[in-house]
């Protein structure tokens, strides 16, 4: 459930956040609750990145799966970032992202999963570092009319060794299958491929569904 | 915009403020309009994503902490070395001054006000015309 005026507790990390520090959280109800505080028992934060080019739907993503009013730092794009920050594709887009994104889901009475959205274009790259370090993984969105975009993501994802599913951010584009966007992005078999639509919230947690499931099966199966 | 009166007014800044080394004028998505001279091209896209980044995470901290005026007046970094000022100046865009560890801040904050005065429209960064549907 969506809410819009909660507030989110302690925990706000933009300085290299790890998932062993346990949130001092405001004590309150359960977690489903309209304003989804975070409940008094949770000791256990997962953290994880979602990366992908400019305007490949991570604010979306994050937005859509949050229970909290996420921390947002979009900002109007301006003249000056005509033939950089190219929108071919996405011309009714006019914000971008120039921090980072933050939303938070309750998972149950001790874990919570905090969700980082990266801003895509290279020259706020330097702070992907941060945005990684004590990340569970990462989830790369990609957008089929600006595939080229999501190389980078992918490159040092696999560069760094931090597991990752790619999400294909359907747009409406049927004319590819998944097949034919694993094979344009020449993505390692073992590497998740699946579709969502960032703005649909079931769609969206299907997408750290898989991401989970791929740490887990990393992680030796059966492992909790 | 006349990028030279601008550049000339960011010298004007640091010879009159003691302890200044650098200044930026961004606009607010984190793209360089101009600098003082000494900063390197690649060193001003860098400081320009930066103070970027710095000011809207500010300003999201306006919204949850401040008495709902909205904004944000100034924003700094100190630092081993030394110290960002950034204030906003013009819409849509922001001045950004790195100095040494001895400068001193509230003349510094002033001056940076002070120029943002003079400096008007010069500064405003106007929003992308609509291309598609938006």
């Amino acid at each position: 459930m969506h809410s819009t005026t909660s507030e989110s507790p302690a925990p706000e990390p933009p300085s290299a956040p790890g998932p062993a520090e346990p949130p001092s959280g405001a004590a309150g109800p359960a977690p489903g609750d309209a304003h989804s505080p975070l409940p008094a028992t949770a000791e256990q934060a997962l953290k994880i990145a979602v990366v992908g080019g400019f305007g490949a739907g991570k604010t979306t993503l994050v937005r859509s799966v949050s229970e909290i009013r996420p921390l947002s730092t979009e900002e109007t794009m301006t003249r000056a970032g005509d033939g950089i920050d190219v929108t071919d594709g996405v011309e009714a887009k006019h914000a971008t992202t120039v921090a980072f994104d933050f939303g938070r889901i309750t998972l149950d009475a001790t874990s919570v999963l905090y969700v980082f959205g990266a801003p895509g274009q290279e020259r706020f790259w330097f702070l992907w570092d941060r945005l990684f370090s004590g990340a569970l993984g990462a989830v790369v969105l990609v957008d089929t009319r600006r595939l080229e975009d999501s190389f980078y993501a992918i490159d040092r994802l696999e560069a760094q060794g931090t597991p990752f599913v790619v999400a294909h951010n359907d747009f409406g584009d049927t004319e590819h299958t998944l097949d034919q966007v694993r094979a344009a992005l020449d993505l390692d078999p073992a590497v998740p491929l699946v579709r969502c639509d960032a703005r649909v919230r079931a769609s969206a947690k299907q997408v750290l569904i898989a991401l989970v499931r791929h740490v887990r099966s990393l992680v030796g199966g059966g492992a909790r | 915009m006349d990028l030279d009166k601008l550049t000339w007014l960011l010298e004007g800044l640091l010879e009159r403020t003691p302890g200044t080394r650098h200044a930026l004028v961004l606009s607010r998505d984190g793209l360089k309009l101009c600098h003082s001279a000494g900063l390197r091209a690649d060193s001003a896209d860098h400081l320009a994503a930066i103070a970027a980044g710095v000011q809207s995470l500010a300003h999201s901290a306006s919204v949850e902490f401040g008495d709902g005026a909205g904004g944000v007046r100034q924003a700094m970094a100190e630092f081993y070395g030394g110290l960002l000022f950034i204030v906003e100046a013009g819409h849509g865009a922001h001045l950004a001054v790195i100095t040494s560890e001895e400068a001193e801040p509230g003349l510094v904050g002033h001056n940076m006000n002070e120029l943002v005065e003079q400096m008007g429209e010069y500064l405003s960064t106007p929003v992308r015309a609509a291309t598609g549907t938006a």
